[in-house]
């Protein structure tokens, strides 16, 4: 169970750091913050599970999407 | 020029692989995880500092100098970003006639007016939740601060789409000022808590006022010192936390 | 072993992205997954010697080592305090250059 919730995470991480569009990048991001929350609480973590999910899939994303919408949204180079 | 590029993006990757190769004996070494202190702290734990959920014993109570030290790291590195937000010349935010950037962007739909008021208190109190009972339950003062903070985010949210739910901004608790006040009489409380002796003096404080009577059993150590840190630390770190996004989504002009 | 192989994984996808992205966001992108990487392989190491969260009631019970994972709470906080801080700094560099691209900020930084 973990070690596939784990390859999606890698997938997801993958995709981030190669999209063109750096929105669908940051929603990969979430996903994987999402997925993360989970591998933690089967992990019988659920601390780290719950600041995952609220800091990964909540504040980040808000920090990101501020910083993607006041420069550039595609990745030029 | 692309040669060049395509040159640096291989050496990257061969200095990353290389890191790699450095790396990968580390993290598939057959060592065993030791149990030792697993054992040590489910035995003395509770005993030593009276908190049932063992993360918040050992951040809060075996650690608390470590947390401190943390703090002051998240405090240095929001402080950076908020001055860095505040001083960068020609915000598009502002340049645009009035208004804060987004508010009649075609993102904004109806179900982020309705939600984002409405979600707010619910988020809110689940935040405080979360920080008070670190002690028993899981959470404590880092997540229900990043809790408060995302309950903060959804007024601010709501009162710039003005929508259902909105909160005038001359009678809002969450403008920059106020949470800028109370980070710093958070983080001058945890500094205080921080110093030898704060400690046992508060928890004997409870004790006297017949507040916790009953409470602890013998032998085991008041829990009032943790519940006072997570308090302190999670008004610290939500309102630092929120402080910085309130003023990403332009709502220090107001 | 398969889950250290994909944390190993996880942790070089960043470090590839980090040495190979121009793109200052991506950048800030990689070092967060590089963070999330090693959030995982502490929590799930120390997952190993146990199967109960470390609370406190009931008997019998066989806890994972909570030392990890109070270390990982605080990783994780100053993770986006880093991301948040690496942020401003790039869009302080795009206010300043309007591009986000680290070689050509660093082309400009020299003719200055």
């Amino acid at each position: 169970m973990i070690e596939a919730i784990l390859a999606i995470v890698v997938a997801a991480s993958i995709y981030a750091i190669l999209a063109r569009d750096l929105l669908h990048g940051v929603i990969a991001l979430s996903v994987t913050s999402v997925l993360s929350a989970s591998i933690f609480f089967l992990a019988s973590a659920p601390d780290v599970a719950i600041t995952e999910a609220a800091v990964g899939a909540g504040l980040s994303t808000i920090i990101f999407v501020w910083a993607i919408r006041n420069t550039e949204r595609t990745d030029r180079s | 020029m692309r040669r060049g590029k395509l040159l640096s993006a291989a050496t990257g990757l061969a200095a990353a692989s290389l890191a790699l190769a450095v790396l990968a004996p580390v993290v598939m070494s057959d060592v065993d995880w030791p149990t030792a202190a697993r054992d040590t702290i489910a035995a003395d734990g509770y005993a030593a500092t009276g908190a049932t959920n063992l993360v918040s014993a050992i951040y809060l109570g075996y650690r608390a100098f470590d947390t401190l030290g943390e703090t002051i790291v998240l405090l240095v590195a929001l402080a950076g970003s908020v001055a860095l937000v505040a001083s960068t010349p020609g915000r598009p935010d502002l340049d645009r006639d009035g208004g804060p950037a987004d508010s009649r962007g075609p993102g904004h739909t109806d179900i982020i007016n309705v939600i984002a008021g409405k979600l707010a208190p619910i988020v809110l109190l689940f935040g405080t939740y979360v920080m008070l009972y670190g002690h028993t339950s899981p959470g404590g003062g880092f997540q229900g601060g990043v809790v408060l903070a995302s309950g903060v985010i959804f007024i601010a949210i709501g009162r710039r789409a003005g929508g259902i739910g909105r909160i005038s901004p001359s009678i809002t608790a969450f403008g920059p000022r106020t949470l800028s006040v109370i980070e710093a009489i958070a983080f001058a409380t945890v500094l205080a808590l921080s110093f030898p002796g704060s400690g046992a003096a508060l928890a004997g404080l409870i004790e006297a006022t017949g507040a916790s009577a009953g409470v602890a059993a013998k032998g085991v150590a008041a829990v009032g010192p943790i519940i006072a840190l997570n308090i302190g630390i999670g008004l610290k770190v939500g309102s630092g936390v929120a402080l910085l996004c309130v003023m990403m989504l332009g709502g220090d002009q107001e | 072993m398969i889950r250290r192989l994909l944390v190993l994984a996880l942790f070089g996808t960043g470090l590839a992205g980090l040495v190979t992205k121009r793109n200052l966001i991506k950048k800030a992108y990689a070092l967060a997954i590089m963070n999330s990487a090693i959030v995982i392989l502490f929590v799930l190491e120390g997952a190993a010697i146990g199967s109960d969260a470390p609370l406190l009631g009931g008997a019998g019970k066989l806890f994972v080592d909570p030392i990890p994972q109070a270390l990982m709470l605080t990783a994780i906080v100053v993770g986006v305090c880093v991301s948040a801080l690496a942020l401003t700094l790039a869009y302080r560099l795009y206010r300043h250059f309007g591009t986000l691209d680290i070689d050509e900020i660093k082309r400009r930084i020299g003719h200055e």
